[in-house]
């Protein structure tokens, strides 16, 4: 049997990190977003949202597309069926691991 | 899920329903038009006078809308959701017409136009507050109280409260329409205040 440090090691590395968690989940609730309201609803600078979506368009898990609204430039990201179903899976595992993990503490501690 | 995401994902998939300050020129307009049909009845009223309040209206909107997408950005929400906000925003156009006429000619003692703003008031707080968001969240509270007063306000004429005549108000839809047009403004301030709030618990927390 793993333990939940083991389990914990096997999440998906490119989702586990809390920007681009933050970003998928925001993703996952809508159809599309704009790059403005992805930094008002995850908090994060212009510039690290701009690395971490670069990072999520580049593993396929967002599509991004660049468009001119008003004259002014707009990017509109949209998470992809893979990236859905990533952080579906991710959200599942770490449920599971948190059960696991609730388990095991109960053994230790009859132990 | 952590509190962080269950919030960022309560905020994505209701981000124009937290929009607040849209309601306002729409509470606005209601609030006008209830004062100007107190001073203006039959079919000899000055019609400019409303007209003119709808574009400065519509107009205040537009602006609205333009702050939003300027500052908060824009989110597209699912199919789903859209088709839902699209049918309800019909039915309860359609029943708040049904319900005008009702209250006009006075078929009913109680407020059915103020029954049908109560249900559109809870219906808002129902859709958001079923899903699994709710057990953490404390969703729409105001939109609660705002179906709850409109709800009191319609049943006091069965109790015979005339209440719109206490306030100097001749008719009782002109009284309905008034609270109703009051409450939306209270209730988008807070909507906005809370927007504002909530995204600024998720840029500390982050």
């Amino acid at each position: 049997m793993t333990t939940p440090f083991e389990e914990l090691a096997n999440l998906d590395k490119l989702i586990h990190e809390p920007a681009r968690l933050a970003i998928l989940t925001a993703l996952s609730a809508c159809e599309s977003a704009d790059f403005t309201a992805l930094r008002r609803l995850t908090g994060l600078s212009d510039g690290n949202l701009s690395v971490q979506l670069a990072k999520l368009e580049e593993a396929g898990l967002v599509g991004m597309q660049k468009q001119f609204v008003a004259k002014k430039p707009n990017t509109r990201v949209k998470i992809t069926k893979k990236g859905l179903i990533a952080v579906q899976r991710y959200w599942e595992q770490l449920n599971a691991i948190k059960q696991n993990a609730d388990a095991w503490r109960d053994d230790i501690l009859v132990k | 899920m952590q509190e962080r995401y269950i919030q960022i994902q309560f905020i994505t998939a209701n981000y124009s329903r937290l929009q607040g300050l849209r309601a306002i020129p729409v509470g606005m307009l209601a609030v006008f038009v209830s004062i100007w049909a107190l001073y203006n009845q039959g079919p000899t009223a000055d019609l400019s006078a409303p007209i003119l309040v709808a574009v400065v209206g519509a107009l205040l909107y537009w602006l609205t809308d333009r702050y939003y997408n300027r500052v908060f950005g824009q989110v597209k929400q699912t199919p789903r959701h859209r088709m839902w906000e699209f049918v309800s925003s019909v039915s309860f156009g359609v029943l708040g017409l049904l319900a005008f006429v009702l209250d006009t000619i006075q078929v009913l003692t109680i407020s059915t136009l103020g029954l049908v703003f109560a249900a559109s008031f809870f219906e808002y707080f129902w859709r958001a507050n079923k899903s699994e968001w709710g057990k953490i969240f404390t969703l729409f509270p105001e939109n609660v109280v705002a179906a709850v007063l409109v709800v009191v306000v319609s049943f006091l004429p069965l109790f015979g409260i005339s209440w719109w005549n206490a306030l100097g108000i001749k008719s009782q839809v002109v009284g309905v329409f008034m609270v109703v047009g009051i409450v939306m403004i209270l209730t988008g301030i807070w909507g906005h205040i809370r927007l504002v709030h909530a995204l600024s618990t998720v840029e500390k927390n982050k």
